[in-house]
């Protein structure tokens, strides 16, 4: 699985963008661990879709602007850089957790940006039941692992962080961190508004959690459920806060049928 | 932070002591992030925009408006103003993070280095004055100060002995729950819990640290200090010996450093009540008597005084 980045200019920033596959575009919104490599999920979905995979500003090699502080600041962002890759709108997208946020934004300011959105263990709620995990009082590996229901069963995990890190891997994983408390320090990984404003998405929405979400509880995702119209929960079974990651087949075969229906 | 407590409060404490008060500006240390819930990632920042505009609260006078990056303040009129013109002096205290002793180069202000080891103290020093050659200054003695932990006592081993109270204390050193070791032990991703002290990542949450303040020559050399008494000794971290032993380490100390400002942790730990109070009048009628007779080497030319073997 080897589709190595390359490096553009967009949206005001340099991008590091992952991009394969053929058919209409599906942009995918990473979360706030960023975009490790080109997954098995998206080699899937690159078989129907034309799979575009940024990393946001301040993660991987995009560059970080400082006005970025916010998750609004992250949704205003994305919909720039469709509009510098001239995609055709309206898009098709997948948010990972922070991620997930940002598309829900987006969703609720831009109804006609989406053709249909998966969101994925999404920030951005605060449960009623839990607690959204705080990455910010562990170390890096720990929440990685927290993210996986079982990491070292997890192939991408593996690949990805299961070996000994040389100090750029290390490196890379604070970088992420950083942009991350940049972006979501407080209120932690959540809006006071977002709820308020799901009724009014008009996006034809599929969510996906992992029955074992350690980072974000399910309940978030019910929340979302009951206050996106016509969306859906779907539940994946022995797995954590990372179905693309962790259950890649079954993740893409997910959304690949939601988005044919 | 409010002008009131960073602009106003120092003024008053100023006019109480009939304009004697020295301010004081730290970033915080990690762990305070999390207690406040102050984003560590922009402590930095925050830190020199509130720096910019309690100086200006000080210095023009008000009302005028002040919209920043962090703080947003319609009206700025303290209505308490520093005796001191154009306003106190003015010291900034860290350990060893490289981007705050520039900062303070920049600023001309005094540095005063956190009971950090000897060689990283010389560095810091350097990186001072490099800073300021290139902003066309020369730096006095004045705008370096050295705390210095301190145990003094009538002989070198009554002395060695009881400043192990200073190893594993409630300070910095050798106690993962301490500012520095703590900090730098975060940034090397060493788990690293030795003693009762908070989880390590605490002291460094994401961002709070640059990864030269991790990783640099001054946070090696703290590093390699950390571990033991005696390794701490060694290093300078902790000054212990008789009168005439400890007036030498500090002339060493003063040849390499040049502080203008050397200032003592006495008392740490479980230190006897006896042994601090005996600490004190020591350095007091024969250390600090001994030391201000002493000129630094870097002004003389003069040969380092040697460390006491």
């Amino acid at each position: 699985m080897n589709n190595p980045p390359r490096l553009i200019e967009a949206a005001g920033i340099t991008v590091e963008l992952r991009r394969d596959g053929s058919g209409p575009p599906l942009l995918v919104i990473h979360g706030e661990l960023g975009v490790p490599g080109w997954l098995e999920s998206f080699a899937h979905l690159a078989e129907r879709y034309d799979v575009i995979v940024p990393s946001l500003p301040g993660y991987g090699r995009s560059t970080r602007p400082d006005w970025v502080m916010g998750v609004h600041d992250l949704a205003a962002w994305v919909t720039w850089f469709a509009r510098d890759l001239d995609l055709r709108t309206p898009v098709n997208v997948i948010g990972c957790s922070l991620g997930g946020w940002a598309a829900a934004e987006i969703a609720t300011v831009a109804p006609s940006f989406f053709n249909k959105m998966v969101l994925v263990g999404a920030m951005g709620i605060k449960p009623e039941q839990g607690e959204i995990f705080d990455y910010f009082l562990e170390s890096g590996l720990t929440g990685l692992r927290r993210a996986f229901h079982q990491p070292e069963q997890s192939s991408e995990f593996v690949r990805h962080w299961g070996n000994e890190w040389t100090s750029e891997e290390a490196d890379l994983v604070e970088q992420h961190r950083e942009m991350t408390c940049r972006i979501a320090w407080k209120p932690y990984m959540h809006s006071l508004t977002l709820r308020h404003l799901l009724p009014g998405i008009r996006t034809p929405t599929l969510l996906v959690w992992g029955r074992e979400d350690a980072i974000t509880p399910i309940d978030s995702g019910e929340i979302y459920q009951r206050a996106i119209p016509r969306s859906q929960l779907v539940v994946i079974e022995n797995c954590g806060h990372m179905p693309e990651m962790e259950k890649p087949a079954e993740f893409a075969r997910l959304v690949a049928d939601f988005l044919a229906g | 932070m409010p002008t009131e407590p960073g602009a106003v409060t120092p003024a008053l404490d100023e006019w109480l002591t009939g304009g004697r008060i020295i301010s004081g500006f730290v970033r915080g240390t990690g762990i305070e992030q999390l207690s406040t819930n102050a984003n560590p990632a922009y402590n930095r920042e925050r830190f020199e925009e509130a720096f910019a505009l309690i100086k200006k609260a000080w210095t023009v006078p008000g009302p005028f408006r002040w919209e920043g990056k962090h703080y947003h303040l319609r009206v700025v009129n303290p209505w308490q103003l520093p005796l001191q013109k154009p306003h106190p002096p003015i010291w900034a205290a860290g350990i060893l993070s490289p981007e705050t002793i520039r900062w303070a180069a920049r600023q001309r202000i005094t540095y005063l280095v956190l009971g950090s080891a000897l060689d990283a103290t010389a560095t810091c020093r350097d990186t001072y004055h490099e800073v300021a050659q290139e902003d066309g200054w020369v730096p006095t003695p004045q705008h370096l100060g050295y705390l210095i932990h301190t145990c003094v006592m009538d002989t070198d081993e009554e002395a060695y002995e009881m400043g192990r109270h200073h190893y594993g204390g409630a300070s910095v050193i050798g106690r993962s729950g301490g500012i520095a070791a703590s900090a730098l032990t975060a940034g090397t991703g060493s788990a690293g819990v030795t003693g009762g002290g908070p989880h390590p990542e605490w002291m460094a949450p994401p961002g709070y640290m640059s990864k030269q303040a991790k990783t640099g020559n001054m946070a090696r050399e703290r590093r390699m200090s950390e571990g033991s008494y005696e390794a701490a000794i060694r290093a300078g971290l902790i000054v212990t010996g008789g009168p005439d032993t400890i007036i030498q380490k500090f002339k060493h100390i003063i040849d390499r450093t040049d502080p203008g400002y050397l200032t003592f942790w006495a008392r740490e730990g479980k230190k006897p009540h006896e042994a601090t109070m005996r600490g004190i009048e020591l350095l007091g009628k024969e250390v600090i008597p001994a030391l201000r007779e002493h000129r630094s080497a870097l002004v003389t030319g003069k040969e380092v005084t040697p460390w006491p073997q």
